[in-house]
């Protein structure tokens, strides 16, 4: 089966590509398949991830996955939410993404600045699929005051994870690209495409 | 006790849901008791129209909300009448108009029945702009017979054939539509996940 990944970020495409190596399905990515871009005017993860997926399915004619995936602050009623990317505006840098959220929790402290990494991935067979599947996960956390580490991106050096006893940032790819929400979510989504039978042997 | 609204106006399917959940200490209240208005149901698929309803119930009553979506699925029928489920026959229609139509939609059939399904999706808000929706789903399996048999149930019970059973959804008892129906298995999931997601 042939499924387009309703990404243009081609460090996404890849991670996927790998959660997925031993999974019998080819994935193409949006502009291999000539997809138009997008106006996105979802309310969250998971309207957003369905949206991208309906959007990628109509225009490549093909089954399509679309993740959606952002960080969810509990003190800010789930802020900066599908905003995450783009928090301090299109243009601004990661740091200032994360400059402008320490300076929104500043006068929280220890378990008021916990806060939810998540992800929501859909996949629709075609545009108008009435049971798409979702799958969503989660990573729990509190944030730091500084950040730490140096991989991952976006707010992973603030995102300090209680089971891991480390920030994202500061874990090893290969963790990180097995644990992630998004890994997760992805090998859900996994274990329901055979039950599709539309997956080639 | 919790509260929280449940987006519909049907009293029956609150203490449908309220029965499924009486081990919780929420109090479950119908929307109606709050407003008489109705969301637009815009959405392209159950799912959707599930969270905008969710959503919606929660901006008006400022409560965590509940909302449910269903139909019936014809893949032989493009997988119509879907979302339309309710108003296949016209915004106004009845019961009985919508299986009309349904019946006489239909290809003739070369196998015992064309095969059809029930879905429910049901989600559930914190807030209005809640990012984390819980979202669980319910089939159930069978297909649509060439004339209504039956006198339990709504919608298009009484010509959805359920092949376990060798009758139509509309010949199985209340008590019996609770082990298999769409909403039952959907109903189900939400009591398994409801209590982990509300300590979130």
């Amino acid at each position: 089966m042939k499924i387009v990944i309703a990404t243009r970020n081609a460090d996404k495409f890849a991670q996927i590509q790998a959660i997925y190596r031993n999974v019998p399905v080819k994935l193409l990515s949006l502009d291999a398949c000539d997809v138009p871009p997008l106006e996105n005017p979802g309310l969250s993860f998971v309207e957003k991830a369905l949206i991208k997926a309906r959007h990628a399915a109509k225009y490549s004619g093909l089954p399509s996955i679309a993740d959606d995936t952002g960080l969810a602050v509990d003190a800010l009623g789930g802020a900066p939410g599908i905003h995450s990317s783009h928090y301090a505006g299109f243009k601004a840098p990661i740091e200032a993404h994360q400059q402008k959220l320490l300076k929104a929790i500043a006068s929280l402290e220890g378990e008021q600045r916990a806060a939810r990494f998540y992800c929501a991935i859909a996949f629709v067979l075609h545009a108008h699929d009435p049971i798409p599947i979702i799958c969503q996960a989660e990573w729990e956390g509190v944030l730091l005051k500084t950040p730490r580490g140096t991989g991952g991106f976006g707010y992973d050096p603030l995102f300090y994870l209680t089971d891991h006893q480390c920030t994202i940032a500061e874990l090893s790819d290969d963790i990180r690209n097995q644990f992630s929400p998004r890994a997760r979510a992805l090998k859900e989504l996994a274990t329901h495409l055979p039950s599709l039978e539309l997956v080639e042997e | 006790m919790l509260k929280m609204v449940v987006a519909t106006q049907n009293a029956h399917k609150v203490s449908e849901i309220s029965a499924v959940l009486s081990g919780y200490p929420i109090l479950l209240k119908p929307l109606s008791a709050y407003t008489a208005q109705a969301v637009e149901e815009t959405g392209q698929s159950f799912v959707e129209n599930a969270i905008i309803k969710a959503r919606f119930a929660s901006q008006t009553t400022g409560l965590p909300a509940l909302a449910d979506d269903s139909g019936l699925i014809v893949p032989v029928l493009q997988d119509e009448p879907g979302v339309y489920s309710a108003r296949y026959a016209g915004p106004t229609a009845t019961d009985e108009e919508n299986n009309k139509k349904l019946l006489a939609t239909l290809p003739p059939c070369t196998t015992e029945y064309h095969a059809a399904y029930f879905v429910c999706v049901l989600v559930c808000v914190r807030h209005p702009t809640d990012p984390l929706p819980l979202i669980v789903q319910g089939l159930c399996h069978g297909g649509i017979t060439t004339s209504p048999k039956g006198t339990y149930g709504f919608g298009y019970d009484p010509l959805f054939w359920v092949p376990e059973y060798q009758c139509t959804m509309a010949e199985l008892t209340p008590e019996m539509k609770t082990y298999i129906s769409h909403r039952a298995k959907a109903l189900n999931k939400l009591k398994d996940q409801l209590q982990d997601w509300l300590l979130i």
